[in-house]
């Protein structure tokens, strides 16, 4: 995988990585309220943009899924493994909700 | 007619080996056909330079690329990565390109998200794996499973 420009890919990278960071430090308390609901129902439904963000929280892992109508159909992002405990679970999902927010957004535009 | 018992048994052999040869010739002449250009690109397991240097945040990242000679609509390109245990294998992140983005459509699709933040320094080996679903010409077509080349240990706990 050699053969990208060099410069598209930081340029995207600066786009990508740049927005998740931001979220991360800008949207930091609703993410701490966010993992803390997540933990309590298991699933929650975020909206991100024009669409609707849904994530299931399982043992080891939580899933993300996107919907663009609505919540009628929802199509499958991404998953991450996570920690069984809870500290660890408040711990690690603040970061994915900010990478899964900051695709969706960079998808949107 | 009766053939001996050390007779027929040299004959049952030789018809194996005869058997055996044509069955290899025959998957020889077979398998080579029209080489695909529809094909997944999977990077090795890395530290993200970007994050690394401008943020000082170490991550482990898995780039993947779906290319074809034709246009493609509606890629799902999952990249999934796995890092090596002593036992078994464990899965660490997964990452599609949504189908519903105009990106995801075209003769290059890529998926450079797939990443996961290290928790310490501990030697830990990774591998990445993609596939993608695609509409070419109106057909829903599935690519086998890739896996990255080089699976090295990075100083990258997660």
């Amino acid at each position: 995988m050699n053969d990208y420009s060099g410069t598209e890919k930081s340029e995207w990278e600066e786009r990508f990585f740049g927005l998740i960071l931001d979220l991360g430090e800008s949207q930091s308390e609703r993410y701490k309220k966010q993992a803390i609901e997540l933990l309590r129902a298991k699933t929650i439904r975020v909206p991100i943009k024009n669409s609707i963000g849904f994530y299931k929280l399982e043992l080891f892992d939580c899933k993300f899924k996107i919907s663009h109508d609505n919540g009628e159909s929802f199509v499958n992002i991404g998953r991450t493994r996570i920690g069984w405990r809870k500290q660890d679970k408040l711990r690690d999902l603040p970061g994915f909700f900010a990478h899964t927010e900051a695709s969706t957004i960079l998808d949107v535009e | 007619m009766k053939i001996p018992t050390k007779r027929r048994s040299t004959l049952l052999l030789t018809l194996f080996l005869l058997s055996n040869h044509f069955t290899a010739v025959s998957t020889a002449a077979d398998s080579p056909g029209p080489k695909t250009r529809c094909f997944i690109e999977v990077g090795d397991p890395h530290i993200s330079r970007f994050l690394q240097e401008r943020r000082g945040i170490r991550a482990v990242k898995v780039d993947a690329e779906s290319r074809c000679n034709f246009f493609q609509n509606n890629v799902i390109l999952t990249v999934t990565i796995y890092k090596v245990g002593r036992f078994s294998d464990h899965f660490v992140k997964e990452f599609r390109t949504d189908p519903a983005n105009p990106k995801s459509s075209g003769f290059r699709v890529k998926n450079w998200q797939t990443y996961r933040e290290c928790k310490n320094d501990q030697e830990t080996t990774y591998y990445g794996i993609a596939f993608s679903e695609a509409e070419i010409n109106g057909k829903l077509l599935r690519t086998v499973k890739a896996r990255s080349n080089k699976s090295k240990p990075l100083k990258c706990g997660t």
